[in-house]
């Protein structure tokens, strides 16, 4: 690995005051993607702004009006074990859970996760589905954005040189909200998805007031079943209804081919998922 | 000790008063009572606090009495108080049950109820039970002192109402009158309870109508929940109230919000409240004992592998036999063992390799002068330095291996230069200053392509054979094509036999190119001074290592030292030569010592396995019985011969499988192409010829109707019988082994869709050469020295060999110690692999041992001036049969020479004559069952059930024999799983660490059963034979086989990647929808 110098502030303001006009220099979080980068001198950074010692990125809050608020460097497994998260988003913790192993998800940050925008990945999908946003900051200000517009492509954003994602915010959930999330591994068990499917759905008695569908890891993006989820509004989701939804969920994604599996059949796996996350999620409510 | 990631003060007040104002006063501060939730989530840094109060040493918060028909608990009481005080355990025996099951013994001897009141973990057991006893908290705090109804001081998960500064003082509990009663169940998988119900009912004088009730759910929900409609539900006669429980319970479910999380789904925590709540009833009515349900099934596997352990140590033995711990198991989990790349040469410098970016090219140009001015630089190695040596070339079999690429490449990740400085960063930098221009050439990258006519050829030049040369038969690949080698194994008429056949089945089947991924990657260093050599390499074979190095270097023997220290693990990919030339030239080019250490990505460039395709053709009579086979095989070796040749050889002799055939025609051909070299990988041959042998055996029985199992006792050779002309007799009981794994899988049990159990099983002629020697030492105070030219791969041969000196001379395996794999020191052993050191080093050390103990008896009867027959051997020493005299080996020795601390060497050898000369030494029996559990919908498949066995004869050390067995059988399970690499294009698509997955320990089998046969009928020390292959080569037939009986499908290519299991699920139901004959049948698979 190159040499490269460690710059270690101790406070967001600072770090950002590095970052900014510094072509040179990349934000650390966990360092699970960057340092591999590295080693592999695909990235060859001369300075690291380390911002694991910044308290102000730090931690998980919890409350019935405004919902949850991650900050940055909370690393995915604190998300996975939060009290909060499991209680109120427990499909978030389980998208955080099968995230690659232990010794990762130890290291990994939530922000890290987002900004690095690795297409084959676990929490964008779940998140999006909770409709998630970012909060980001750059010595020029604040601003706020949908996860779901923040991811551009594979490895891309709408991050600017300078700027930090600094929080993950998850509105509350409406009362009695059923989520799933659902992974699919081809290889080994702690290996990146080869699918994954997250489902968040509230319900007006037995029938669906809103659904959301996400499908991760398939394309450049997680993408959303809006067909399906249209469909679901208002109805009571008997199993015709969904194998319907499953369907135009398998149609509505153009999987990318790789060591994972075929285009052909992650489509198929799609509709797999689709149909058992929903089924998983309804068959709650009948009980 | 414990460790926190900051820095905290304790404080310790004098009063509740005190703290109190300690903690307003700080706000980075905590209160602290027996700190078990506390301190652990400080330490995990999920809370921080710069403070903590602690309240341990605050009087008045440990008392614990009865006042007015209460039971008054301090706040600071810790649970192992309350669970052993006579007075809880008398008044209200529920609670000290209850306390007595709390986590564990550490955290109850510290956690305090106070503290878990205030702590509010929602996964608790206390809170739950006290609110169905009605039970307060008294509190004092900035704004005075109040008391609490339990079910108000809890808000939310970790939240109180408690304000900042409030400390709880007292749990107050009324006591039960006779007429009430009250029972609490818990349920817990892991560390915290899963769901905790507390049932209290009061019932009137007579006992026949319930006054009131409490029901109460924990754990489950976020804080503890009563459900006053339940409640309410519950009043009123006893005659029917086990009717109402049920509905009681659905009211308390919905109080408990239930949530899926890890401890289980919410409709399993529904039925879980259902079942409790209806058993708790029928308990306070007395109409059920109240057993509490056995332990969760945790360990399940452990504890499996465990059952099935059932060895018992072979009479007469005190040492072998004996699972004694291995000897370098301290050092190497304390990380003190030597490896390779832990060791330093003064002066040492440190090369880094530039690889060849192309398959196949004329290397036009190469301009390292930037390079060789670079900081640090020491030396810069070129194809053009090679010149100066003996041979630019290495190869044991064909001396074909281009230490460095000289005029063409012919892979990418060849070797084409090194740089060598003095820090490895600088190295590395250098390379990015070589500039080498390439011309291309038409890459040839499979079998098939590189056979062709017209291909291009990878190596133009005929060459010579390397010094153990064993399968290469020159005659056969004479013309110059890309054929390695081509081998052919016949006997009886073939023709005639298919002829005669009532059955015939084929098919093809394809193993693929696997990693065999030992943790150490390559490495080595290389020290060339003065017209000698020293290596220390990584390194299966030292001394075959040793004589590719004579041959580059023109050395004497005794002028190349190779030191094989601890290895990280072979796999066969640590066989034969791999990057200790290159290494040793570059010290030679440089005279300094080098120090040379592949990344994991280079390792798979430097050594793969060979890929085979089958095509395999069994013929049989009506009732099942084998007749004869015919086979077809190639294999894609790589750019360099390595082992292929002996591979191939053994790909087309395993297929005739442990079954006497007729007649055989079995052809192996192996091909040079532009693709990484490929050699050894553990049973090579086994598992590429298991998987078509297997496979089609299953084929062939259920085409005649006949269980798997069946046709394979039908088939298997007696012991004793030649199955295999020329070879020996099969050396073991193959159809009482096969019978054993099928019990220990339940076989004939009918399975439900989905579920399917399979068994493979093969004999491989093991052992490599019968041919090796080793030494022991005897000390002057009777210690030994045992020195043996094998190496410790992690196998535990340092271990076994110790185990087997120590058996012989009665010693302590504590005053034994094997000092291995150093040329300069150690006698020659023809290599490490092929399961052969027990078998054949253990002998060798048992004749040392056998020669010394002979030579101190005859130091006895000088010491004794008596005669031969006086002078006899016990297990510790020598008696003289007359005086009933005795000396132990020390004493012989000391008074033989009178001198203290001299020695005598024993010395054994073996050679390929009488007993040895026989190949091979023994069968070994890859034999491995399995269960798999298989989706019908997404393909795929986990195991249930593993079952491995090893005729190992006798187990010098049984507990190392079932880990090696167990460890191989999940080597195979990687390949059978997902282990592959794919080449696309030019490129390995999936080498490195991230895209090859190895199995993790979520895909190991729920159970498994690793079973042993001691039927000492080994040719081995005390009838020993090897087992280090082990069960991988049968695990992909296995697999496959289950996956059949699960399923209804057959593969022939492993991995059996869920995408091509639904793959051959789809091609069987449009196969079935053409016909139209089944096209209704084929619902069962979704």
């Amino acid at each position: 690995m190159q040499p490269f110098e460690l710059l270690q502030p101790r406070t967001l303001e600072d770090a950002l005051d590095r970052l900014a006009d510094d072509e040179e220099a990349r934000p650390l979080a966990g360092g699970t993607a960057l340092v591999v980068l590295m080693k592999h001198a695909l990235l060859r950074p001369e300075r690291l702004v380390n911002l694991k010692r910044i308290p102000a990125l730090q931690g998980i809050d919890w409350s019935s009006e405004t919902g949850l608020r991650i900050g940055a460097l909370t690393t995915i497994r604190e998300v996975e074990q939060h009290q909060a998260v499991r209680t109120w988003f427990p499909a978030l913790a389980e998208a955080c859970h099968v995230v690659a192993n232990v010794r990762i998800r130890n290291l990994a940050t939530l922000g890290g996760n987002l900004a690095h925008a690795d297409y084959q990945s676990d929490p964008p999908a779940m998140l999006i589905a909770l409709g998630a946003r970012v909060r980001i900051r750059s010595v020029s200000g604040e601003r706020e954005e949908p996860l779901e517009t923040f991811l551009v492509s594979g490895y891309q954003t709408t991050l600017e040189p300078g700027e930090l994602v600094t929080d993950i915010l998850v509105p509350p959930p409406t009362a009695g909200r059923r989520m799933q999330y659902l992974k699919f591994t081809t290889r080994s068990a702690e290996d990146r998805p080869c699918v994954g499917v997250a489902v968040s759905l509230g319900l007006e008695g037995t029938a669906c007031r809103d659904l959301r569908v996400v499908v991760g890891a398939v394309s450049s993006t997680p993408v959303r079943v809006a067909e399906g989820e249209e469909l679901a509004t208002g109805k009571v989701l008997t199993p015709d209804l969904i194998d319907e939804i499953a369907g135009r969920a398998a149609s509505a994604v153009d999987p990318i081919g790789d060591v994972r599996g075929s285009p052909e059949y992650k489509r198929r796996l799609v509709q797999v998922l689709v149909r058992r996350s929903l089924l998983g999620s309804v068959t709650e409510v009948s009980a | 000790m414990p460790s926190y990631p900051y820095p905290f003060k304790i404080l310790q007040p004098a009063s509740v008063a005190e703290a109190a104002q300690l903690i307003v006063a700080d706000p980075d501060a905590t209160l602290y009572a027996g700190g078990t939730e506390l301190l652990l989530a400080m330490k995990q840094g999920g809370l921080r606090f710069e403070t903590l109060v602690d309240l341990k040493t605050v009087p008045g918060l440990t008392g614990l009495g009865v006042q007015s028909n209460r039971l008054l608990i301090g706040a600071l009481v810790t649970h192992r108080a309350i669970a052993r005080s006579p007075l809880v355990r008398a008044r209200l025996p529920e609670l000290a049950d209850l306390e007595s099951r709390i986590a564990n013994p550490r955290v109850r001897a510290t956690g305090t109820l106070g503290g878990n009141l205030a702590f509010a973990e929602p996964h608790s057991d206390p809170a739950t039970l006290l609110m169905a006893l009605d039970a307060e908290v008294a509190s004092a705090g900035p704004s005075g002192d109040r008391v609490l109804p339990i079910g108000d001081l809890i808000a939310e998960p970790y939240e109180t109402i408690l304000e900042r500064g409030e400390i709880l003082r007292e749990i107050a509990i009324p006591l039960l009158a006779a007429t009430q009663r009250i029972a609490y169940h818990k349920v817990q998988l892991h560390e915290r309870p899963m769901l905790g119900i507390a049932f209290r009912l009061d019932l009137n004088d007579a006992g026949s109508r319930v006054d009131a009730a409490r029901l109460v759910v924990g754990a489950a929900s976020p804080v503890p929940r009563r459900s006053p409609s339940a409640e309410a539900l519950l009043i009123g006669s006893v005659d029917d109230l086990e009717d109402r429980l049920l509905s009681a319970a659905a009211l308390l479910a919905n109080e408990a919000e239930l949530v899926d999380d890890e401890e289980g789904s919410a409709d399993y925590k529904r039925h879980l409240i259902e079942v409790h709540v209806a058993r708790l009833g029928r308990r306070l009515l007395g109409s059920e004992d109240g057993p509490e349900a056995g332990a969760p099934d945790a360990g399940a596997l452990v504890r499996s592998w465990r059952e099935s352990q059932r060895h018992e140590p072979k009479p007469g033995f005190r040492v072998v036999g004996h699972s004694v711990p291995r000897t370098d198991g301290p050092s190497k989990v304390t990380g003190q063992a030597v490896y390779t790349a832990d060791v330093r040469v003064p002066g040492m410098t440190y090369a880094k390799v530039l690889r060849s970016p192309v398959a196949h090219a004329r290397i036009r140009s190469i301009d390292a002068a930037p390079a060789r001015s670079a900081p640090g630089v020491v030396g810069i190695l070129l194809g053009e330095h090679l010149r100066a040596l003996a041979s630019p070339r290495y190869g044991h079999a064909v001396r074909d291996h281009w230490i460095l690429a000289v005029e063409k490449v012919r892979y990418v990740g060849e070797p084409v230069a090194v740089a060598i400085a003095e820090t490895e960063p600088q190295a590395q930098h250098a390379l990015e200053l070589i500039d080498i221009q390439y011309e291309e050439l038409e890459p040839v990258m499979t079998a098939e392509t590189a056979l062709a006519d017209g291909a291009p050829l990878i190596h133009e030049e005929q060459y010579e054979t390397g010094a153990s040369p064993g399968h290469v038969n020159l005659e056969a690949i004479a013309e110059r094509s890309n054929l390695l080698s081509h081998d052919l194994l016949k006997w009886g008429d073939v023709d005639s036999a298919f002829a005669r056949a009532d059955i015939v089945v084929e098919g093809e089947y394809y193993y693929p190119m696997a990693f065999a991924y030992p943790l150490e990657p390559y490495v080595a260093v290389a020290d060339y001074q003065d017209d000698m050599l020293t290596v220390y390499s990584c390194g299966q074979h030292t001394y075959m290592v040793r004589r590719d190095l004579v041959d580059v270097f023109g050395l004497p023997l005794s002028r190349v030292r190779v030191i094989t220290p601890f290895v990280g693990g072979g796999f066969g990919s640590k066989s034969y030569t791999k990057i200790e030339p290159l290494t040793a030239v570059c010290s030679w080019h440089v005279r300094r010592p080098v120090r040379l250490e592949l990344t994991v990505e280079e390792t798979v460039l430097t050594t793969r396995s060979d890929d085979a395709r089958i095509q395999l053709r069994t013929a049989a009579d009506a009732t099942g019985r084998l007749i004869a086979r015919q086979a077809r095989c190639l294999l894609n070796s790589g750019a360099y011969a390595e082992n292929s040749l002996l591979v191939s050889a053994k790909t087309a002799a395993r297929l005739v499988g442990p079954y006497a055939l007729e007649a055989v025609d079995l052809e192996s051909r192996a091909a040079y192409t532009n693709t990484a070299p490929a050699s050894s990988y553990r049973g090579f041959g086994g598992f590429h010829a298991t998987l078509a042998s297997e496979v089609q055996l299953d084929e062939l029985a259920e085409r005649l109707g006949i269980d798997p199992l069946e046709i394979r006792l039908r088939n298997l050779a007696p012991p004793g019988t030649v199955f295999y002309p020329g070879k020996r007799p099969m050396t073991a009981d193959a159809a009482g082994d096969v019978s054993l794994v099928a019990e220990a899988l339940d076989w004939g049990t009918p399975r439900p869709r989905g579920r399917g159990l399979g068994m493979a099983i093969n004999a491989i002629d093991a052992g490599a050469a019968p041919v090796g020697r080793s030494e022991v030492r005897v000390h002057g105070d009777g210690s030994l020295t045992v020195l043996s030219g094998s190496a410790e791969l992690g196998q535990g041969s340092r271990t076994v060999l110790a185990q087997i000196a120590a058996e012989e001379f009665g010693v302590d395996l504590a005053r034994v110690r094997v000092v291995q794999s150093d040329t300069a020191v150690t006698p020659f052993a023809r290599s490490t692999g092929a399961d052969r050191t027990t078998t054949m080093e253990g002998t060798t050390v048992l004749l040392a041992c056998r020669d010394a103990k002979a030579q101190l008896q005859e130091m006895a009867q000088d010491i004794w001036e008596a005669p031969p027959e006086l002078v006899t051997l016990e297990p510790t020493g020598v008696r003289l049969a007359d005086t009933d005299e005795r000396m132990g080996w020390g004493d012989v020795i000391g008074r033989y020479f009178r001198q203290r601390d001299m020695e005598i060497i024993g010395r054994g050898h073996i050679r390929p004559v009488g007993d040895w000369g026989l190949l091979p030494p023994f069968w070994e029996l890859p034999l491995a069952g399995v269960e798999v559990d298989a989706d019908g919908e997404t393909g795929d498949w986990r195991l249930r059930r593993l079952v491995t066995l090893g005729d190992v004869g006798l187990a010098i050390n049984p507990a190392m024999a079932e880990g090696q067995d167990l460890g191989s059988a999940i080597m195979g399970l990687g390949v059978a799983l997902r282990e592959e690499l794919i080449y696309e294009g030019q490129q390995l698509l999936n080498g490195s660490l991230l895209g090859y997955r190895v199995p993790g320990f979520g895909d190991l089998p729920d159970t498994v059963a690793g079973i042993l046969v001691e039927g000492q009928d080994g040719i081995g020390p005390y009838g020993a034979k090897g087992h280090g292959d082990g069960s991988l080569s049968s695990m992909s037939a296995a697999v496959a086989n289950a996956l059949h009986a699960a399923l209804g499908v057959r593969l022939h290519q492993p991995p059996f990647t869920p995408e091509r299991v639904w793959r051959a699920l789809r091609e069987r139901e449009a196969a079935a929808a053409a016909t139209g004959a089944t096209a209704g049948s084929s619902g069962g698979v979704r």
